[in-house]
């Protein structure tokens, strides 16, 4: 079957956990051929995957040059004129009220229709976007607003915010292509391409979430744009969001954890099914024997939010108790972090234990050289160095973010996989860490429990297996009747 | 926000929602982050990113952490902070002094390559040779146009070879026109040669420019303006100028050694395309009268050079007001709370900057041609250059902010029509010139007043 893939900012352009998972998933089915539609910056990076025979890659830039296409006039123009002021009333609003719920279904109907209606415009989107007329009719709608005090929109909010939208939008733009199924890879501006192949030709949409797309929009919003800016993006993308869900004929979340924020933002929860991530278990065999030295270890990228200063608190408590002990870190990233990091370890009288180990090239090492491997994040979907090295049967402190309470979760026979401890808590993790350096009997014992959960549940195969089924699913239920759209 | 922690054990039945924590409880930063937020949501993806999730919720006795977002929310008022300065990318850097001294010193390395003309003065007396070396000087405008466009939309290495290349390849081009056009109109050696180095010294000088090494151009314009202004034998002045051309070579040298891969793609060279017949276009325009002359409509006035060089000088002011327009336009975008009034702020501030313009054009062309002495004629070529000028900078300004079809558009119309009307009713070249001036000008600022109002324009 021919299947779209749509990527954001991931797969082929980009390393991380979502590409990892692509790329096992375009190798998994062979038999399929794939279209990546990879919605990137300015659609001329350089890949850093390479993918199989059977994928194709098309890369959109949402931030390249604005695609090609006519100023539309007449009953086009006063098509997008409507749409555009509908989508104003329903996004440039003040402050939600205390108590006001999620949007309506009065509201996502609307913003339904403005979607469609600014598809049908075509390639001439993009000029009607760059028009002086929406901003003035931006500006006008702000006057009639009730906003918080102290905000006054200017002209450039009104610049901003519709340059944002024409940025977003775009994906509407490109012209869809036949397929039996789109699968997008995150909500958000991914959804738009799916949309875009539900109106033209009835193709049913699989929506996968790693981590949870309206999330992240609200912690990388919170800065670095003024109010209006702020709120009317944010705005848009919780109704874009909502639609992602509404439109979607499955759902499947990468873990349970995440089906609190979809179900919140309009997932209806009979259409969710959660797949883990897999590894393969014959790139992670057991580790064999432990390190000599009791050592803690951690491999990921250096990165604010994996929290590594509690780590390296937690590390001075477990000093404290077993002085022989040593931290082990495996990963690049963010220098600036890390030598905030390094700063932390020298003043809690430790920097001599916790070492820096870059980059390694087989990432089975990082796990192999700790007694106990750790897991510090405050945000995390399904990690995957969480289920690597249960993989190789070691032992693991996590923090309970994301899917992780769910990885390491009772196996079958109740046994326990790996230790959860709340984020920010340097106390708790330092004590679960000592309780296993001490006890020998119990590392071995969640090792093998660890090893036979992830063999059982979290090998790719199943999470290749799982999608396959998803597809016929998705196929045999026959293209989408076309849903009338209530303007 | 202001109540106290109090666990949950101990309420009543009447508040089951659990009560709020204490602000030293929660995340840091979140009181302000609640200040600012646009909805409860955005309260719950900040709590759950400090790690104060559902498990924590139930400590206080809320079912989940969206509860608690809410409770928060709801307690809360929305105040958020007001931005404090906006970054004004336009901005003029350093104080005032050194940038006013900056653009001047750019106006006079403009200018001051017209004095060659003096010293070649003898070779000008050439009907051909003088057609020569305007045609080729016309046609170096567009290659330095163009060059500096593609060169500016590159940075570090690539914009170094970008002008290398620009020199290395446009030098022997234009060297080749200017020799096929004194071939054929029967100039001399010594023309052809003095055209050639005229192309060289055009696209170094370019490259310095672009560079940002108008002190160091200025010095190696030092020996030939001095023998110039000294009025010494020809001897002198052409090894003077020659020095001059040496040193220009290897300052131009040394701003672009060390490039890199310029990755220059045919779609960028089309963006400078429009750059480029501008150049072109504008030479027309301001040699009208001097290539008519060549062609047999009679002599232009003998305050043409003079006023040439004034314009020249100007082009340094004018390349500051650009800075300054876009400057005080981002400015406008900030405090402006309508279209209308932004309009206004636009078109005043446009108003105001051509205004000043002006004024220091026409003090430049009036200190020009009076140094030049009364001759006839001189007060239509003041009016022409003025307007030309003024035209001139209207259209850099639009090209500035990336309207160039209108602006090329509306050039290759004068200077076709003039081209035109001289062609077919051969009247004084000199009132063409000025009736194409007029006309111009009131175009392009009728267009330059709706476009620049225009707020899109600015982004």
């Amino acid at each position: 079957m021919n299947v779209t893939l749509v990527t954001e900012g991931t797969y082929p352009h980009a390393f991380g956990g979502v590409s990892v998972w692509c790329d096992q998933l375009v190798r998994g089915m062979p038999e399929h051929a794939f279209r990546v539609v990879a919605l990137t910056g300015t659609g001329l990076e350089r890949r850093v995957w390479d993918p199989p025979e059977n994928v194709a890659v098309e890369a959109f830039g949402l931030w390249g040059p604005a695609p090609r296409g006519r100023k539309p006039r007449g009953v086009a123009a006063r098509s997008f004129a409507d749409a555009f002021r509908t989508l104003l009333t329903l996004t440039a609003t003040g402050a939600e009220a205390p108590g006001g719920g999620g949007p309506d279904a009065a509201a996502s109907a609307a913003f339904a229709g403005v979607l469609r209606a600014m598809y049908d415009l075509g390639p001439g989107l993009v000029a009607a976007l760059h028009d002086e007329r929406p901003v003035g009719w931006l500006m006008r709608e702000w006057t009639t607003r009730v906003l918080p005090e102290g905000v006054r929109p200017s002209m450039h909010d009104a610049l901003m915010a519709v340059s944002l939208l024409e940025h977003a939008l775009r994906p509407l733009v490109l012209p869809p292509a036949e397929a039996d199924l789109t699968h997008a890879v995150s909500n958000g501006v991914a959804v738009l391409p799916a949309l875009a192949a539900k109106w033209a030709h009835g193709t049913p949409l699989c929506l996968t979430e790693h981590g949870i797309y309206l999330r992240e929009r609200y912690l990388g919003y919170a800065r670095g744009h003024t109010w209006p800016v702020k709120a009317l993006m944010l705005r848009f993308l919780r109704l874009l969001c909502a639609e992602g869900y509404r439109s979607a004929d499955l759902i499947t979340p990468g873990n349970r954890y995440n089906q609190r924020w979809e179900v919140r933002c309009g997932a209806r929860p009979e259409l969710l099914r959660t797949v883990y991530n897999g590894v393969d278990p014959a790139a992670f065999p057991p580790s064999g024997p432990e390190p000599v030295v009791p050592t803690l270890s951690w491999a990921g990228r250096i990165d604010p939010i994996k929290d590594l200063e509690t780590l390296i608190r937690a590390f001075a408590l477990v000093r404290a108790e077993i002085p022989a002990a040593v931290l082990r870190l495996f990963g690049g990233g963010d220098a600036g972090y890390r030598r905030k990091c390094e700063a932390l370890a020298e003043r809690l009288g430790v920097a001599d234990a916790v070492a820096f180990e870059g980059r390694v090239d087989d990432i089975r090492d990082a796990y192999t050289a700790g007694t106990v491997v750790m897991l510090s994040s405050i945000s995390e979907g399904f990690p995957y160095t969480l289920i690597e090295a249960m993989t190789c049967g070691r032992p693991t402190v996590s923090t309970d973010v994301g899917g992780v309470a769910e990885a390491v979760g009772p196996d079958s026979r109740g046994r326990e996989c790996g230790l959860v401890v709340p984020p920010r808590d340097p106390e708790a993790m330092a004590e679960a860490a000592v309780g296993l350096l001490r006890d020998r009997a119990a590392r071995r014992a969640m090792g093998a429990a660890a090893r036979r959960r992830a063999l059982e549940d979290f090998t790719v195969d199943q999470a290749v297996a799982s999608f396959r089924g998803v597809y016929r699913e998705l196929v045999a239920r026959g293209p989408v009747a076309r849903e009338p759209v209530v303007a | 926000m202001t109540e106290v922690l109090t666990l949950h054990d101990e309420l009543g039945d009447d508040l089951p929602d659990g009560l709020v924590p204490d602000e030293t409880e929660l995340p840091d930063g979140l009181t302000g982050l609640l200040a600012s937020a646009v909805d409860p949501l955005e309260v719950t993806a900040a709590l759950e990113a400090e790690g104060f999730g559902d498990r924590a919720a139930h400590r206080y006795g809320f079912d989940d952490v969206f509860t608690l977002a809410q409770r928060l929310y709801d307690t809360s008022v929305r105040r958020p902070p007001r931005p404090i300065a906006f970054d004004n990318p336009w901005a003029r850097q350093g104080p005032l002094w050194k940038t006013g001294l900056r653009y001047l010193l750019r106006g006079v390395l403009f200018g001051l390559p017209g004095l060659g003309y003096v010293a070649a003065g003898p070779l000008l007396a050439h009907r051909s040779g003088g057609l020569v070396l305007t045609l080729s000087l016309v046609l170096c405008w567009p290659v330095s146009q163009g060059v500096a466009a593609v060169a500016y939309s590159r940075e570090g290495g690539a914009r170094k070879r970008v002008l290398a290349l620009g020199i290395v390849l446009g030098t022997p081009l234009l060297a080749l026109v200017a020799t096929a056009l004194g071939l054929a109109v029967g100039s001399g050696p010594a023309i052809i040669a003095v055209a050639c180095a005229q192309s060289f010294y055009l696209l170094a000088a370019t490259a310095a420019l672009v560079m940002g090494a108008e002190l160091r151009l200025l010095a190696c314009l030092l020996p030939g303006t001095a023998v110039t202004l000294a009025g010494l034998a020809w001897q002198f002045q052409v090894f003077g100028w020659a020095l001059t051309g040496l040193c220009v070579a290897a300052l131009a040298h040394e701003r672009t050694r060390g490039g890199s891969d310029p990755g220059v793609s045919w779609i960028m060279l089309g963006r400078a395309a429009p750059y480029a017949a501008f150049g072109l276009l504008a030479g027309g325009l301001l040699t009208f009268t001097i290539v008519a002359a060549y062609g047999g409509y009679g002599a232009p006035a003998p305050a043409t050079s003079a006023a040439m060089v004034a314009l020249s000088i100007a082009m340094g002011p004018a390349e500051w007001l650009l800075t300054a327009f876009r400057a005080r336009g981002h400015g406008l975008l900030h405090t402006s709370r309508t279209p209308r009034s932004f309009a206004s702020g636009a078109r005043t501030a446009f108003g105001d900057l051509l205004a000043r313009f002006l004024l220091v054009l026409a003090l430049l062309l009036g200190t020009a041609i009076g140094v030049a002495g009364p001759t006839s004629g001189e007060g239509r070529v003041f009016v022409c250059f003025l307007l030309l000028g003024g035209a001139l900078v209207v259209a850099l300004m639009l090209q500035s902010f990336g309207r160039t079809a209108a602006p090329v558009g509306l050039c290759a119309g004068a200077l076709l029509a003039e081209t035109a009307v001289l062609m077919t009713a051969a009247p004084d070249p000199g009132a063409v010139q000025l009736h194409g001036a007029v006309l111009l000008f009131a175009a392009l600022l009728a267009y330059a007043v709706v476009v620049l109002g225009r707020a899109t324009t600015h982004r």
